[in-house]
């Protein structure tokens, strides 16, 4: 059951009206009945692998809870370390036993030694990067106090289960969600239409923008050789938004979902593609995961307080492994180093960038510096989706070698309308790409355009919201015969 | 509290504002095939108007035409025949409208009776279920409809776009057009042959029709047990059944296909009519635009023949003439003034010539052939020449690659091969001189008008065949066809 379905939708308003009905104190035990429901519904079977990293989890924090003491914190410490080893073996099975073997194959194969036998294919379940993150970070916050531990199975069993969040985030933090959850908000009218039009913006972004660009990226990486130039430079930049708009579209339904309960989930993204720095743009892109990564690797790994070397090795270490865990292969490795560098280098330079500016005299200030700064970095940005993208890192080097020579006749030529899509559909597209990147500025400028909305009078107010609903239905892609992509996210 | 009862009050307004707009665009992005052939069904069932169901396949929908069966006998009969249509669609689809009126009569054609596919959606099924959109999308959701996706379809997801065929239409949102549009005003094109589609092809091959001497199917087959659920549901209502093989090139499973909705037919004491076992009806090779489907020429044939049938067995009222039924009176004016204006001007020289078959028969017309032409290897237009009159003066000129001419008028035709002296025809609209000169000069003048030579003019003097049709001593279409290996380039004054 995708966030792309009637049945979600139909499941969705049964969800959202019982739990607004069932009294308040065991509103928690209905969300987790249908987030179990929505999982089945998703993953079948393997829903019970999700019910034993809940359990896991909750005996793990129940365990630091009674070694609390001082006398027993070595105890405390083991029993941190075994539930964190335990949540990583059942990530490293699933996610990383096929991609370590076929390593292992092609080294042997590199030393001419007698390889190993391959491996039956191991099925990666729904969103298990997201949810053993989240159970972790709940067990890191217990053995670090910040938290007390989840005495209440069910209510932590949801924590980890919450049904927006499970497929691709965002990876919430215990303190925040757990307390929701206890004490559940009474209806709000408010809070039902920001959700709704949260979760339209979200299905605006993915089904009329993310799913067709899918299909011309799919169309081009599928055959790369046979494009060259502006064809794959414009490739290359509508990957660059496909997997925008898919992750933002989702996290904006998921979010949009929360909301109507009355439960607020953490911001996923902010204009990332308006970020001036790389550092920014991890500041925007992905927040929950970023923030994870900085409070539950970066900060126990030392963060900046080692020295200037360790600082930068701290940093590499936590984009490799940021890639690694967006997918088991080299791209996505070195995609995260790629990132762990650009960093780097941007702040061993960042004294010469410095006296730069100061030597030409540009004003930090101005539209055309900070217009340049946003160019350069989508242009990094983009440079690192390529290897992300990619399935074979041939294909990567490829796609980079020959997106830099200019055809720019393959605008003019019809060119574009060849690449899988109609012409009306790439027209529409570009539009809605145009229309997303003017909300997003607004956005970046303090204004939001459903606050915008809210002021108008009604009849106005409705005619938006009507005619958005209908735009999004009728133009956006789903329905039989259409394979819509799924949320590129929900495979990691 | 009435703050509550406020906000549940604009919130009803708004799903009801929303919704609706949604049902218009629904409207507006439908594919328009559904409406466009059963609109007409449902406005005149609801005026209880419909005395005859004709289900089928393809070859009733391109087989059987109500506008005529009005026309000749009064009978007024829809034509409910589904493109890919088996026995399972067509028992649905008799099922469906059975909701909105009851006949006096269902014709059920038996083509597909041997196949032996549970559903619709099936692999295997030589059928393509997309195809039942034309059948179902326009009957509205109700329980018939629902049980009759639920028989037909076996995938749960192949179901939904049955049930709401937004699912699939809303991707047409590039393909609008004003027609489409036009469907929320009402004024939509639709379909005025009653659900009829003629076809105005013929085929280029030479086929010879085989009869296997073939018995009957050898099992019960999906087929042989939804012609029996027809029957069974007719004869519970009262409805007459006349089970029907509407001709073509039959195999030899086709044939006991046919053989055996006979046998079931007189198992239930229900009329058959196997078309396939009455010689005559049609010419295989003139009538048909391809070995499974009639053209219009067939189709005028096969129903005039079922017309004289059913007005020879059934005492189906004759409606001509009432009032009420003004809108079947302005179909048929409408198709055969129609048939009227296509024997002009058609690109095609074989729908032209068929149209000339089939609708001139009152008119006069000259077709003429230029010497040394290639048109001569060309069998198509052999055999719909002769079929117009052309004989034994035509195999001369085939022969000799001389030029030809060919003179029809009130049915009455006359033919001249090769060069030679003046030939006058006397005609119903004036005196035609024909002088052939050469193979490429010849003469035609009109009523002794000297100074005009229709057949002749410096920029068409290379046409392999012109047509013209003369009315009242005048030419009133001229159409010249250029050959290139049997492509003909068409030319009109």
């Amino acid at each position: 059951m995708q966030f792309v379905s009637l049945k979600f939708l139909i499941f969705l308003f049964l969800t959202i009206s019982i739990y607004f009905i069932v009294p308040k104190k065991i509103r928690y035990v209905w969300l987790l009945l249908t987030s179990w429901c929505f999982y089945y519904l998703l993953s079948g079977k393997l829903l019970l692998l999700l019910i034993a990293v809940t359990v896991v989890t909750y005996f793990t924090g129940i365990q630091i809870d009674k070694c609390s003491q001082k006398d027993k914190m070595a105890l405390k410490k083991a029993s941190f370390i075994t539930g964190i080893v335990l949540l990583v073996i059942i990530l490293g099975y699933f996610k990383y036993t096929g991609f370590m073997v076929e390593t292992v194959r092609k080294i042997q194969a590199v030393l001419g030694l007698e390889q190993i036998g391959a491996l039956a294919g191991i099925v990666l379940p729904v969103g298990i990067s997201f949810y053993i993150f989240q159970a972790i970070g709940y067990m890191a916050d217990c053995y670090n106090k910040k938290i007390s531990v989840e005495k209440n199975y069910l209510r932590l069993a949801l924590f980890i289960s919450f049904f927006p969040q499970i497929m691709s985030g965002p990876i919430e933090r215990a303190g925040k969600m757990i307390p929701q959850f206890m004490e559940p908000k009474d209806f709000s009218y408010d809070r039902m239409r920001d959700g709704l039009l949260l979760m339209l913006w979200g299905y605006f972004q993915k089904i009329i923008i993310a799913d067709r660009l899918a299909v011309m990226v799919n169309h081009v990486y599928s055959s790369y050789e046979n494009y060259s130039g502006t064809i794959v430079f414009l490739t290359t930049v509508f990957y660059t938004f496909e997997i925008y708009c898919d992750f933002a579209g989702y996290s904006n339904i998921a979010i949009g979902c929360a909301k109507i309960m009355g439960i607020d989930i953490m911001k996923n993204f902010e204009q990332p593609y308006l970020s001036g720095s790389i550092a920014e743009f991890w500041r925007r892109w992905h927040m929950s995961l970023s923030s994870w990564l900085r409070d539950y690797l970066y900060i126990p790994l030392g963060g900046n307080r080692k020295g200037y070397v360790r600082k930068l090795i701290n940093i590499c270490i936590v984009f490799a492994i940021s890639g690694l865990w967006h997918g088991a292969a080299w791209t996505f490795v070195i995609w995260g180093l790629l990132h762990g560098m650009y960093q780097v280098i941007g702040i061993v330079l960042k004294p010469v960038r410095d006296a730069v500016v100061e030597k030409i005299r540009i004003d930090r200030n101005s539209f055309s510096h900070n217009f340049f700064k946003i160019v350069v970095t989508f242009m990094l940005v983009n440079i690192g989706w390529i290897f992300f993208r990619a399935t074979t890192f041939n294909s990567a080097v490829y796609m980079l070698k020959n997106m830099w020579k200019p055809t720019l006749w393959t605008l003019f030529d019809g060119s574009l309308f060849n690449l899988g899509l109609s012409a009306a559909d790439v027209r529409l597209v570009v539009a809605a790409l145009g229309l997303m990147t003017v909300i997003d500025i607004l956005n970046k400028k303090g204004i939001v355009v459903r606050n915008l909305i809210y002021r108008q009078s009604l009849w106005f107010r409705w005619a938006i919201y009507i005619a958005a609903v209908v735009f999004i239905v009728t133009l956006g892609v789903w329905g039989p015969g259409y394979d819509a992509a799924s949320f590129i996210y929900s495979s990691f | 509290m009435k703050k509550k009862v406020l906000l549940a009050f604009k919130t009803a307004v708004f799903l009801l504002l929303l919704f609706g707009c949604l049902y218009m665009v629904s409207l507006i992005v439908e594919r328009k095939s559904s409406y466009d052939k059963n609109e007409l069904f449902f406005k005149e069932a609801k005026n209880d108007h419909i005395d005859a169901f004709i289900l089928g396949s393809s070859h009733v929908i391109n087989g059987i035409n109500p506008i005529q069966l009005y026309e000749d006998y009064g009978i007024t009969a829809y034509n409910l025949g589904g493109y890919g249509s088996v026995l399972l669609s067509s028992y649905w689809q008799m099922m469906m409208a059975l909701d909105y009126c009851t006949p006096k009569v269902v014709i059920v054609d038996a083509y597909m009776l041997e196949n032996d596919i549970r559903y619709v959606d099936d692999p295997n099924a030589n059928v393509n279920s997309d195809e039942l959109h034309l059948n179902i999308d326009r009957f509205p959701l109700n329980r018939t409809k629902l049980n009759a996706i639920d028989d037909m379809f076996f995938a749960q997801d192949k179901k939904y776009a049955f049930w709401a065929d937004f699912i699939v239409y809303h991707d047409r949102w590039k393909e609008l057009n004003s027609n489409d549009f036009k469907r929320i005003t009402g004024d939509a094109e639709i379909n005025r042959l009653m659900g009829a589609v003629m076809n105005y092809e013929i085929h280029s091959a030479e086929y010879t029709y085989n009869d296997y001497q073939t018995g009957t199917l050898p099992n019960e087959t999906v087929g042989t047990t939804y012609l029996k659920k027809i029957i069974e549901e007719c004869q519970s209502r009262g409805i007459n059944v006349v089970v029907t093989t509407v001709p073509f090139l039959a195999m030899e499973a086709d044939q006991q296909a046919s053989h055996t909705a006979k046998q079931i037919a007189e198992e239930y004491g229900v009329a058959s009519v196997n078309m396939l076992d009455i010689p005559g009806i049609i010419d295989i090779n003139s009538d048909m635009a391809d070995p499974g489907h009639l053209n219009i020429l067939g189709a005028s044939k096969v129903t005039a023949f079922l017309g004289a049938y059913l007005n020879n067995n059934y005492e189906l009222p004759d409606h001509r003439g009432d009032a009420k039924y003004q809108l079947w009176q302005d179909c048929v004016n409408e198709y055969y003034s129609g048939l009227d204006r296509s024997v002009n001007y058609n690109e095609d020289i074989y729908t032209q010539l068929m149209m000339l078959r089939l609708s001139a028969s009152d008119k006069t017309y000259a077709i003429s052939i230029r010497g040394a032409s290639s048109v001569y290897a060309d069998p198509t237009l052999i055999r719909q020449l002769k079929s117009l009159g052309a004989g034994s003066e035509f195999d001369r000129g085939a022969f000799d690659k001389c030029s030809y001419m060919l003179v029809v008028t009130g049915g009455q035709a006359y033919e001249y091969a090769g060069d030679g002296e003046e030939k006058s025809i006397e005609t119903k609209d004036g005196v035609l001189t024909y002088i052939p000169v050469s193979d490429i000069y010849r003469v035609l003048n009109i009523n002794g008008d000297a100074d005009n030579n229709y057949l002749y003019s410096d920029s068409q003097a290379y046409a392999d065949v012109q047509v013209l049709l003369i009315e009242d001593g005048e030419v009133k279409s001229h159409q010249y066809y250029t050959s290139d290996h049997f492509t003909y380039e068409h030319f009109m004054n």
